[in-house]
């Protein structure tokens, strides 16, 4: 299970995730992060590092509040 | 230099003597334990560790883990590190994150005055007025820590609190807004069981000022954080999204996330009819 969570992360972060925004045409980029509890979410590129910790604090109380 | 110049030098010079004789510092730390239920569903109550800081003429209420990660955090960024230098700093030697990382500062920014801080996502920031609990004093008597206690009980805001008070130690204050007795309340526990502080320790001694972190806040009235952080657990992705980060999350299984609602266990209720 958790070579599962390894291996979905490391596609998620080393491949670089783009998916194509279908109005703009626009390749976005992103960044996903894993929380204590496992839970993975995926954060658009341009978020700054402090940004992300606080995405990832928010997360760790929604998701591993219990 | 014009008189000009020089009379609004002067003038900053006493602004910050001023100001630098306004400040607090901590004469008293006092130590709790903390377990508190974050939402109503959930069984478990979520640890923490909390610390009353009380100064000659406000006090500090916060949570030692959330500052000691938000210690590592500012150095980490200070010196140009990345999220993941953070994450890997916080598995080495960070605590637990803190489930409840809201900040009470009593008589701050002035007496009478209360400033309450907390984060959903972001960090919001109100003053409300200080509204001392109605205690009625209790028989029966215990020891904590060493001291003796005496017993009171409070209706507050909805909950229904039961405390130990030491007049031991003469400090009209005590966990989260709870103050008043006529000593340091030590063990305060609300009737439902959703929220104990018990205290583990206290240190004397000059331990630095009693100040608000310096962050953006976005100042909030009570009620109006109450629905911030109602409608945050009704839909974690959508309230991030409206903020403008919109986010996909997958469980451990890599299954898309499907958040039910939920509803938070507040230590307070000040809305009285909650609508979405």
């Amino acid at each position: 299970m958790k070579k599962m969570k390894k291996i979905f992360l490391s596609i998620a972060l080393l491949t670089s995730a783009f998916f194509v925004n279908k109005v703009q045409a626009t390749p976005i980029k992103l960044k996903a992060f894993m929380t204590f509890c496992g839970t993975i979410h995926t954060i658009e590129d341009t978020v700054s590092d402090k940004t992300m910790a606080a995405i990832f604090d928010y997360y760790e109380y929604m998701d591993c509040g219990d | 230099m014009s008189s000009k110049n020089l009379f609004i030098i002067v003038c900053c010079f006493a602004m910050h003597v001023s100001a630098q004789s306004e400040m607090d510092t901590t004469a008293l730390r006092v130590s709790y334990v903390s377990k508190m239920r974050t939402m109503e569903d959930v069984k478990n109550l979520s640890n923490d560790e909390k610390v009353l800081d009380i100064g000659k003429h406000s006090s500090h209420f916060y949570s030692r883990w959330k500052e000691h990660n938000n210690a590592i955090m500012d150095s980490i960024f200070s010196r140009g590190g990345t999220y993941q230098d953070y994450r890997s700093e916080l598995e080495k030697t960070g605590f637990p994150n803190s489930m409840t990382p809201f900040h009470v500062f009593k008589n701050y920014p002035k007496k009478g005055l209360l400033t309450y801080t907390d984060k959903v996502f972001q960090s919001f920031i109100y003053e409300e007025p200080m509204e001392m609990p109605d205690w009625k004093l209790s028989e029966g008597d215990t020891v904590v820590l060493g001291y003796h206690c005496k017993k009171a009980q409070t209706t507050f805001r909805g909950r229904t609190w039961n405390v130990w008070y030491t007049m031991d130690i003469p400090y009209s204050d005590g966990p989260w807004k709870l103050y008043g007795l006529p000593g340091l309340i030590l063990h305060a526990a609300d009737a439902k069981g959703d929220f104990i502080f018990d205290c583990i320790g206290i240190k004397q001694g000059n331990m630095g000022p009693i100040v608000l972190r310096k962050e953006k806040y976005v100042n909030c009235t009570p009620q109006e954080f109450e629905k911030i952080r109602r409608s945050s657990l009704e839909n974690p992705d959508l309230y991030l999204k409206k903020i403008g980060f919109p986010s996909k999350g997958y469980d451990a299984k890599g299954r898309p996330i499907v958040y039910k609602p939920r509803i938070p266990c507040l230590l307070e209720y000040v809305l009285k009819n909650y609508k979405k």
